[in-house]
């Protein structure tokens, strides 16, 4: 009975605290805000954190418990894109986070064409995704 | 009339507006001791020369007070509010409101799925389930068989940590704090402006295309 308590007390603490941590990261980088500031609509901003809050919940139950939940290729399709747009964010917010373009466009005295310099990166990104997955490089 | 009046003005740094033709009452909070005057200060027009349809447009404090003195020139101005300004000029609502939906269902799937990918992406990366597995037997001596009362607890406790941190039991209130995303937003609008007035001084273009 007491481990069971311990099991209990231990599960709760851990999930309260890393749903703290991993959901301000995520809205501490600044991904959600800004497209949220590209497409007007700050006024819905309510009904973003209720879908954050359903996809923690979900994504934390998909990967802690084992089951099968048939919703089929196009799910994971639609799922996929969708992941695949915040990942991009996400990375491209950690680099900005590190200052990579000002330090680099100073050194190099760059001043003009940064919108090929992030196109070739989101080229670049493709590939060396498209490598990861379809060369089994992973 | 007295000698010299004093004209007090105070305009945000972020004004929103849907007619091209601005009025100074539109975008500044103006108090004058001599009511006649500032009545009519309020209907003086906003230069918008350089307007051409929405977006987002820089102006200077000294853009603004030319047209205060040329109606009154002994008027003395006090500016108690930002020296240089955003006018956004937002399209009328019609027909605006579909597409404006169809943006707020699609940024709900994508904040859907990113969270669902970060929690996944910590929890996968931590190994957790063999993690549980460990602890379980730790405690009670008796091995896991994966769905346990840790699982269990743990997703519990994800749901209701960011139920908290969103502040979601405040929304009842009448006047909640603001939650952490609209803090955010906050500041990112505040970053846009900043850059959109620092940018202005390095070209001599007036305006800025809409983002959208």
């Amino acid at each position: 009975m007491m481990g069971q308590i311990l099991v209990v007390i231990t599960g709760f603490s851990g999930g309260f605290l890393v749903a703290g941590g991993v959901v301000s990261v995520m809205v501490g980088l600044g991904i959600i805000t800004r497209f949220i500031g590209i497409s007007h609509t700050a006024r819905q901003i309510l009904w973003y954190e209720d879908a954050i809050l359903l996809g923690a919940v979900a994504g934390n139950v998909a990967t802690v418990f084992d089951f099968r939940l048939a919703l089929g290729a196009w799910f994971l399709a639609i799922g996929g894109a969708f992941i695949g747009i915040f990942v991009g964010g996400w990375v491209m917010a950690l680099a900005e986070v590190l200052d990579i373009f000002p330090v680099y466009s100073r050194r190099l005295g760059i001043k003009r064409g940064a919108r090929w310099f992030v196109a070739a990166l989101a080229v670049g990104k493709i590939a060396g995704s498209l490598l990861y997955f379809f060369r089994g490089l992973g | 009339m007295g000698a010299t009046d004093t004209l007090y003005l105070k305009i945000d740094k972020n004004v929103k507006v849907t007619d091209e033709k601005v009025s100074l009452g539109d975008i500044a909070q103006i108090f004058c001791e001599n009511k006649p005057i500032e009545n009519k200060v309020k209907t003086l027009r906003l230069p918008t020369v350089w307007v051409h349809g929405p977006g987002r447009y820089v102006y200077s404090i000294l853009d603004v007070f030319p047209v205060i003195l040329q109606e009154y020139p002994k008027l003395e101005i006090s500016n108690l509010g930002e020296t240089d300004f955003i006018l956004t000029l937002e399209a009328t609502p019609s027909g605006f409101q579909a597409w404006s939906r169809i943006k707020t269902a699609l940024l709900c799937f994508l904040s859907f799925f990113g969270a669902a990918i970060s929690i996944m992406a910590f929890n996968t990366d931590v190994g957790l389930t063999d993690l549980f597995g460990r602890l379980y037997e730790m405690f009670t001596g008796r091995p896991s068989n994966g769905f346990t009362l840790l699982e269990i607890s743990y997703s519990i406790g994800v749901g209701l940590g960011i139920l908290i941190f969103f502040h979601h039991f405040a929304r009842k209130k009448s006047k909640p704090d603001p939650t952490p995303l609209q803090v955010q937003m906050r500041v990112y609008e505040e970053d846009v402006d900043k850059t959109l007035i620092e940018n202005e001084g390095r070209n001599p273009q007036k305006t800025t295309p809409a983002d959208d």
